[in-house]
């Protein structure tokens, strides 16, 4: 249902030889699938996650959610797919500094209002643990905490996907144990996981491995 | 979550940016209505002098005509009409005119129907020796008033003598012990006095008069006169000079002078002090009106240039704000918000800035201005709170922040997300 079609992406920094940082993905992931990709630093992953995202126009090939090139739509109506569909966790979390807990957690809310969102969003952070927390802000929490909010908040507009650039990247194997639990939980309920790593003890835990090397997608045998 | 709860939070949150964008709103919107309110004072104190000025000029004016009008009923003033080519100056050495004209020229003007004249006196003068009481005298042949054929008769303002008759100055008949109805003799002549003159003071008292016909036959000028006197010229303005074209154009052969000008010193002397009250006056204006105009340019000049240093330094705080929040604006659109959410919300914070930094500007600027100390006049600080102008001055303090919000705002909402997340 999310299908990634020969899709090319060229950087053209301004007086610089151009990057190809997508030479021609193609990816087909299903409900319930937990997929992750691997590579060596620059091989086009955000890249690929970030036009997985609607974020991102590639250059040539189409990204097809639910049958519908996304691209094609306008970036009013992609704006608002994300907001239904897609649910994003990055290694720096990306948090706003003055909402709390709850606050960011709901943050989709000011795009579209999520029924019962407060008891969404609080059962959501008991279901992580930061229940506790749910009225500070991001700045008084530990770096894990934080990421358990980031994850929280992707999971509470009840997307069809989530992508998760390196989320463990910074946390304590404890903290990234339980934000991959997480991850693979949702994907057993029916969810996408697309997440990109570089441990390989993170990559273990998907269900779809992949590799990635200079914008390309490698299979594992 | 509400995005105007994320606009408060934020608003609180970055408080150095808000309050230094308040101060800036209200710094601005203080000058700006101090200055304005200070200006629309000394329009209305300008107004106001201006007002009582022209009220005074006019009240000056009616009180100038009104004492005119006294003056000339009182007195009116008088021409005299000489013969052309009298020599004025022989004829103020010899008190008479040498030169004549003809007697009906007073005709002429009576039936021309003068306004301005209202008796009319053609006189024979000549000095002469009276051989009877060796004295020298001033005779003058009258014939009493001429009617004006259109007009309501007027009381005249002399009485003609009877024929065979003579009235005698004081000079003439004081040592001599005549009385009323005597018979004298008179160059050979004999006449009855008519009546005795009282002292004057003046050329009167050594003046005769004998009706015309009579003095005209005694030195053989049948029909000739060599003056006409004018009296009692009534004019508002007491202008001599109308009165001497009025007479001249219709008489061509002759000249005017004026004389006994008590009537017209004195009105001419009410026209300067009402002319120079009024030129005061306008001096007054004039210094009024280049006050106020200085004061416009100033506030035109300054007003504009207050707006431009506020308008760049709050470009240059949203700018400040952009940058500090790529981050929000990126996980923004990556939930889902659209361009012009982002646009509106970078814009709603600018004019809830200048709304709210408009109040206590406003407020600061009352205050000053009330305390500022204005130049002497009646009227007090609350004349320059004019409701309009404070009025486009609160509207001014938004539409400024929002102005100078907007390439800012442009700027965010045109951040693309996709960068923003990829520099992690
Ligand atoms: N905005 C950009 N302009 C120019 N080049 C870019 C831009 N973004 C990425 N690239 C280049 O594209 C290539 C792919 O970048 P990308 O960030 O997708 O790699 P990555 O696999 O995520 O790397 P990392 O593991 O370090 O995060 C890199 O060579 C990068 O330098
Ligand atoms: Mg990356």
């Amino acid at each position: 249902m999310l299908n990634i079609v020969d899709v090319y992406k060229r950087y053209t920094p301004s007086g610089q030889s151009p990057v190809e940082a997508l030479r021609g993905v193609s990816l087909s992931l299903n409900p319930g699938d937990f997929a992750s990709i691997r590579g060596p630093s620059g091989c086009g992953k955000s890249t690929l996650l970030l036009s997985a995202g609607l974020l991102q126009r590639p250059d040539e090939g189409r990204i097809e959610l639910k049958g519908q090139d996304v691209y094609a739509l306008s970036r009013e109506e992609r704006a608002s797919l994300r907001r239904r569909e897609v649910g994003f966790v990055f290694q720096q979390f990306h948090l706003i500094p003055y909402l709390n807990l709850l606050d960011n957690i709901q943050l989709s809310d000011c795009v579209e209002p999520e029924e019962h969102g407060e008891e969404r969003a609080t059962a959501l952070a008991e279901q992580l643990g930061i229940a506790h927390r749910l009225q500070h802000t991001p700045g008084e929490l530990s770096v894990g905490e934080r990421q358990r909010v980031a994850l929280a908040r992707a999971l509470y507009g009840k997307p069809s996907y989530i992508l998760a650039d390196e989320p463990t990247g910074n946390l304590d194997p404890d903290s990234a144990k339980r934000v991959l639990d997480e991850l693979a939980q949702f994907a057993e309920h029916g969810g996408i996981v697309f997440m990109v790593t570089h441990d390989p003890e993170a990559a273990a835990r998907a269900t779809r491995p992949f590799t990635m090397n200079q914008g390309l997608l490698e299979t594992p045998a | 979550m509400k995005l105007s709860r994320l606009f408060w939070r934020e608003l609180k949150f970055r408080s150095l940016h808000s309050i230094l964008s308040l101060l800036a709103v209200s710094l601005t919107v203080g000058v700006i209505a101090t200055v304005q309110m200070r200006l629309e004072w000394r329009r209305a104190d300008t107004e106001r002098v201006l007002s009582e000025n022209k009220a005074e000029v006019e009240q000056v004016f009616a009180k100038l005509e009104d004492e005119m009008r006294k003056i000339t009923k009182a007195m009116g003033f008088n021409v005299m009409v000489l013969p052309a080519e009298q020599n004025l100056a022989d004829f103020y050495a010899n008190d008479f005119a040498a030169k004549t004209m003809p007697e009906n020229y007073v005709n002429t003007l009576a039936n021309a129907g003068i306004v301005t004249v209202q008796h009319l006196l053609p006189i024979l003068q000549k000095k002469v020796f009276w051989e009877e009481a060796k004295s020298t005298a001033l005779l003058i042949g009258v014939r009493g008033e001429v009617p004006f054929p259109d007009t309501v008769p007027k009381s005249p303002l002399l009485q003609p003598v009877p024929k065979g008759h003579i009235v005698l100055g004081y000079e003439l008949h004081a040592n001599q012990g005549w009385k009323q109805g005597d018979q004298i003799s008179f160059q050979g002549a004999e006449f009855t006095i008519h009546e005795l003159k009282p002292q004057k003071g003046n050329k009167d008292d050594i003046t005769l008069w004998i009706p015309l016909e009579q003095a005209q036959s005694m030195f053989d000028l049948e029909g000739e006169i060599n003056a006409i006197l004018a009296l009692q010229c009534k004019c508002a303005w007491a202008d001599i000079a109308k009165v001497r074209e009025e007479l001249t154009k219709l008489l061509p052969d002759t000249q005017v002078i004026e004389f006994s000008s008590r009537a017209l010193a004195r009105a001419e002397a009410r026209n300067q002090a009402a002319d120079a009250r009024k030129k005061g006056l306008e001096q007054e204006n004039l210094n009024r009106q280049q006050i106020l105009l200085r004061e416009e340019r100033f506030a035109s000049t300054l007003i504009p240039l207050i707006c431009l240093g506020t308008m760049s330094l709050l470009a240059a705080l949203t700018f400040v704000n952009v940058r500090d929040r790529k981050s929000e604006i990126g996980i923004l659109r990556a939930v889902g918000l659209s361009r012009a959410k982002v646009l509106q919300l970078f814009l709603g914070k600018a004019a809830s800035l200048g709304l709210l930094g408009m109040l206590p500007g406003l407020a600061v600027a009352v205050l000053v201005f009330s305390q500022l100390g204005l130049p002497e006049s009646p009227l007090s600080w609350q004349d320059g709170l004019k409701p309009l102008s404070l009025s486009l001055i609160a509207l001014l303090a938004p539409l400024l922040q929002g102005i100078a919000a907007w390439p800012p705002a442009v700027w965010a909402a045109n951040q693309d997300p996709a960068t923003i997340l990829h520099e992690d």
